[in-house]
């Protein structure tokens, strides 16, 4: 039995551009084996697919877009040799910039969302000629950017106000809530560090019919261009309940939402694709007709939900 | 964090299980066990590098800045991962349960615990909100917080929340109008163990809290909660300020029910309420007499004036009444008791349970110890009362809780009871009388011994002999009981007239007799410890015992009370009563012995025990010369000898003590003597006398044939074998070690060999003692017969 690993010095696996990647090839291995190099290859796409039912069948068929490679860089870590048995290290160190003839200056930052997603991974790859097969091993590591690389960030927090009444509504609401009225209001950081939670507050000013829960939606936007227009999608990240039952009228909650990591990356807007993020405040009031639907999701408008989508702009400080 | 977390922490969304507290405490358990857990991996962390080895101890009160990136790193996933839950109260508790963990994050937590604070709004359910704020503030002890606005806040939400639970006649939560008694006893634990944090900050925090709540409308029930948190001793400067600001309120609200104000009827869930917690604080009250005039209270609240028929008629007011029996001082109550009466008989319609107001009265009155005549005034009055009930069960309650005074001071108005009751129904008040009389530890007043005498004797005809039913057991237990603890003190000779009376009554109840046979011999022993001129009273006590103990009817009983009786009759001196008493025990255990197959192996061992002590009474009692100083030793041969009925095992025991018995006598100095200087020790009388060695040795060859003979008939193998083994080791430690022993002993051995496994460890042990003695031989000098003489007969 041999095992081959990849192990790098940062436990976190987070690196910045301009850093230096250390780390180790561990090899355990039962018996010497001898190999002609060791070549250690980092790389960096941009994956985008184009989900079925977001765009018609057509464009579904042509499927994934070109994957965009951001980085490839290789070096030799070893010429021909022989690794005992045993476990064995072999140090590396490269770093992250693009190689000199690339034309590519950006590296966007990690990012797994539905349809795109930016990897960066690290490959091990021990030659052994024509006869035996190479060992290997993958490990992704995590590029996040230093501010200096990015939009200029807001200097001052943003507060944007919002409201939910029945009029801001634009699907079919319960008649018992047209009749009834509501209100609403609260006020949510629309600028966000990546660090930060989501800061803001929330007050049930007015309300005839119960409450049943109030709900933060974090959503992402994710926007491909593919062939002459931009195929957008948007799907949940995260969802956050804060308030439970029907709450006091007139007490302000607090919205706190911590972002989770990987899953969001600064907002981007890139040529062929961008990554937007939103917040919707989903408000549901208790109904008979809503227990009919218990697995409802948040998303689909219901008659006894209200909601306002706000656009939130994520940077890294 | 497993998923097992979540939903454990969801469980106290849901509010409908009764047993909410209990959920609530298993759960934090839980709680607590993960946020130690992940506070030690964390620690571990900056503690240890990677490959375990130490790198350096945090100190008790560490900065965040001690703490390596990646420790920080692992926390600050811990809080990620928890903010990704989805549900509210769940997502709360896990973050309470890690909330120590911020030390290692950050150094000032009071926005976190703020914030925390105000997320609890987003719980409608009142209860669940309470207890999320109870958990915050266990938990956020650890986090040492200069700060204590958080607890402020979080008092201030839950009054919101109690006003809106008062106010509102719709339901909140899942929690129905009916509940909120209920609801509001659930809370309250939370709210006191809040209110006691911050009482145990110091007084700085309570003025602020005070403050803040004058400035918002003072909530009786809130205010409640509060002063019965006060701890008296602690908080004496702050008392005044909470009484200046709670009295108005409270006066206020005593005075709006005497006047029966329209603000009443709106709502009287609410009002029922309000009262509770009015209650809560007059049940403070007796803390500050001086602040507080008690009886000033009453007033308020309208006892004593004069009450026009249409002022009360809410049920609340019979709610505050009853608090304020339960806790204003004794003395105030009992000065004003007919009032009270009089206040409870006019409301009587309209309240739900005077019965119980009653009860309490009785109870207050009770404790006052006022004087004879007062309390007959009211006695009077509560037999007017007593007599117009006619439910049962509440008639008892109420005469239960005057029970004691009456049992107290007099006597005559039990005659207004017994008339009013027959049947089962007396019955079982004279049981309940009897209970609670002999609660204490004894009996002593004549006058009260002779009421629940006659209690008893009604009780005792009404016992069917012919069906031992639970109840009939139950009577007979408390007469037994009655009996038992009457104490008479110096007048020993009342005593024991009373012992022989309660004996002629009830005289079928068969455990009573333990009792007498037992109370009896009591007055024995304490007439042998006074000394002087006991002994005629000794004789009469003896002769009550040995005249009592025939009726018995269990002969094992019989025995003990024989033996018992035989001691205390050879302490006080009296050989002959002494060797009487023995004699019929011996006889009882001729009885026995016809009776021996059906008796349970309890028994068996019951027997072998009493006959053994007997054996060791044996050896105290003097040889009486005229008929042969070991005469009640034959005797005792001679009963078990006849009869072939009894097992073996009994058989080998007794001889074996006989033969232990033999050999003691012949010993130069016994190991314990009769307490009593006329009681000459047999040691004195014989030793060195060659006839009573000679009875000695006949005595204990006799007994060694009749074991050899029991032993060899015994059918079963492996008893038989044990038996053999008894024989031998008694054999063994008896007598001196010779030839001829070990013969005898060889031969046993082989017996048991024969018929016993022959690794057991009983038979190895037996084998190994036996040649220890053997080997020794000749420089072994014992106090024991010589077996020789056995041998030559």
């Amino acid at each position: 039995m041999s095992k081959i690993e990849l192990s790098l010095s940062r436990p976190s696996r987070v690196y910045r551009r301009d850093e230096s990647i250390e780390g180790k090839i561990v090899t355990v291995l039962t018996s010497p084996i001898s190999y002609q190099k060791i070549v250690i290859t980092a790389t960096g796409t941009v994956n985008l697919q184009i989900r079925a039912g977001v765009t018609g069948v057509i464009d579904s068929l042509y499927g994934v877009v070109k994957p965009i490679r951001i980085l490839k860089k290789s070096l030799q870590v070893a010429s021909a040799g022989k690794l005992g048995p045993g476990k064995i290290e072999t140090p590396f160190s490269f770093t992250l910039s693009p190689q000199e003839n690339d034309t590519i200056a950006t590296f966007y930052e990690t990012f797994h969302g539905g349809n795109i997603s930016i990897q960066y991974l690290i490959t091990a790859d021990v030659m052994r000629g024509y006869l035996h097969k190479s060992l290997s091993a993958a490990l992704e590591f995590i590029v996040e950017n230093d501010r200096a690389n990015l939009i200029t960030s807001p200097q001052l927090l943003e507060f944007v106000s919002f409201y939910i009444t029945q009029d801001t509504q634009k699907h079919q609401l319960l008649p018992e809530l047209l009749t009834g009225c509501f209100r609403v209001t609260g006020k949510i950081l629309t600028q966000c560090s990546l660090k930060d939670p989501i800061t803001g507050d929330l007050t049930v000013e007015a309300s005839a019919v119960p409450i049943d829960s109030v709900d933060i939606q974090l959503l992402r936007v994710e926007s491909i261009l593919a062939g002459e227009r931009f195929v957008t999608d948007t799907s949940v990240i995260q969802t956050t309940q804060i308030a439970d039952g029907d709450i006091c009228r007139s007490l302000t909650l607090p919205i706190y939402v911590l972002l989770p990591r990987l899953l969001v990356c600064p907002t981007l807007y890139a040529g062929s694709f961008s990554i937007e993020f939103h917040v919707s405040i989903t408000v549901s009031f208790q109904s008979q007709l809503s227990k009919l639907y218990p697995k409802s999701d948040l998303r689909t408008p219901r008659p006894w939900m209200a909601t306002v989508t706000i656009p939130l702009k994520l940077y890294r400080t | 964090m497993s998923c097992f977390h979540k939903s454990v922490a969801r469980l106290l969304t849901d509010t409908s299980v009764s047993q909410f507290y209990t959920l609530f405490t298993l759960v934090v358990d839980v709680m607590d066990m993960l946020g130690n857990l992940v506070w030690e991996r964390i620690k571990k962390r900056t503690e240890y590098a990677d490959d375990r080895t130490p790198v350096c101890s945090l100190p008790e009160n560490f900065s965040s800045d001690d703490i390596c990136s990646e420790a920080k790193e692992t926390c600050y996933n811990w809080f990620c991962k928890i903010g990704s839950i989805h549900e509210l109260v769940p997502r709360i508790y896990l973050e309470l349960a890690i909330l120590r963990c911020w030390r290692f994050l950050e150094d000032s937590f009071v926005s976190i615990v703020e914030r925390l604070v105000m997320m609890m709004r987003g719980l409608a359910d009142p209860l669940v909100s309470a207890y999320c704020h109870l958990y915050l503030a266990h938990c956020a002890r650890s986090l040492y917080l200069g700060d204590d606005g958080y607890l402020i806040m979080s008092l201030g939400d839950i009054s919101i929340l109690l006003r809106r639970v008062l106010l509102d006649k719709e339901t909140v939560g899942h929690h129905s109008c009916k509940n909120k008694y209920f609801l509001i006893s659930l809370i309250k634990p939370a709210i006191d163990w809040i209110v006691k944090c911050i009482f145990t900050k110091g007084y700085q925090v309570l003025c602020r809290y005070l403050n803040h709540v004058r400035k918002v409308d003072p909530n009786m029930v809130f205010l409640g909660f509060m002063v019965q948190m006060l701890d008296p001793m602690l908080m004496c400067p702050v008392y005044a300020s909470v009484t200046s600001m709670v009295r108005p309120s409270l006066l206020d609200y005593l005075r709006k029910n005497r006047l029966n104000s329209p603000y009443l009827k709106k709502s009287a869930a609410a009002d029922t309420l309000q009262s509770f917690a009015a209650v809560a604080i007059i049940g403070h009250l007796q803390l500050e007499r001086n602040v507080w005039n008690a009886s000033n209270i009453l007033v308020e609240f309208g006892v004593g004036s004069d009450l026009s028929v249409s002022t009360r008629k809410f049920s609340c007011v019979s709610v505050v009444l009853h608090y304020l029996l339960k806790h204003l001082p004794a003395d105030v109550i009992s000065n004003n008791a007919v009032e009270i009466i009089d206040f409870i008989e006019q409301n009587k319609d309209i309240s739900v349970e005077s019965h119980l107001d009653y009860r309490l009265l009785g109870h207050k009155l009770y404790e006052s110890q006022h004087s004879l005549s007062s309390v007959c005034a009211v006695m009077r009055r509560i037999m007017q009362v007593l007599g117009q009930y006619d439910n049962l069960n509440e008639y008892l309650i109420i005469a239960d809780a005057y029970l004691d005074i009456i049992l107290l001071y007099s006597m005559e108005h039990f005659t207004a009871i017994l008339d009013f009751l027959s049947g089962s129904s007396r019955n079982t008040v004279y049981m309940n009388i009897l209970h609670k009389a002999t609660r204490a530890g004894h009996i002593e007043d004549p006058t009260r011994v002779q009421f629940l005498f006659e209690v008893s004797q009604v009780l005792h005809e009404s016992i069917d002999t012919s069906n031992m039913n639970d109840e009939s057991k139950h009577k007979a237990d408390l007469i037994s009981r009655f009996v038992g603890m009457v104490n008479f003190g110096a007048e020993w000779e009342q005593h024991l007239s009373f012992l022989s009376e309660s004996r002629a009554a009830f005289g079928s109840i068969d455990e009573l007799k333990y009792v007498l046979i037992h109370s009896s011999n009591n007055l024995a022993i304490k007439s042998i410890r006074d000394k002087k001129k006991f002994l005629g009273f000794l004789k009469s006590c003896l002769a009550f015992s040995e005249v009592t103990i025939p009726s018995i009817s269990d002969s094992i009983q019989r025995m003990n009370l024989y033996l018992e009786t035989a001691e205390i009759a050879l302490f006080g001196g009296l050989i002959s009563h002494s060797e009487g008493l023995v004699t019929s025990a011996i006889g009882c255990l001729e009885c026995l012995n016809m009776t021996i197959g059906s008796h349970s192996s309890n028994d068996v061992d019951h027997i072998s025990s009493l006959t053994s002590k007997l054996c060791s009474l044996l050896l105290m009692i003097p040889g009486n010369h005229e008929e042969g100083c070991v005469c009640l030793i034959r005797n005792l041969i001679a009963t078990l000898q006849g009869h072939s009925l009894a097992s073996s095992k009994i058989k080998v025991q007794v001889f074996c003590a006989i033969i232990s018995l033999s050999a003691g006598l012949s010993q130069k100095k016994f190991l314990y003597h009769a307490k009593n200087m006329e009681v000459t020790s047999n040691d004195q009388l014989y030793f060195g006398d060659l006839s009573f060695d000679e009875e000695l040795s006949s005595i204990a060859s006799l007994v060694f044939q009749i074991l050899e003979d029991v032993i060899k008939q015994e059918m079963h193998l492996a008893t038989r074998g044990r038996l053999a083994l008894d024989a031998c080791n008694c054999l063994l430690v008896s007598f001196k070690t010779s030839r001829e022993l070990s013969l005898k002993c060889s031969s046993l051995i082989d017996i048991a060999k024969s018929c016993l496994h022959p690794k057991e460890k009983y038979l190895r042990s037996t084998v190994s003692l036996m040649d220890r003695l053997s080997s020794n031989l000749g420089d072994q000098v014992a106090a024991s017969l010589e077996l020789t003489s056995v041998v030559q007969r």
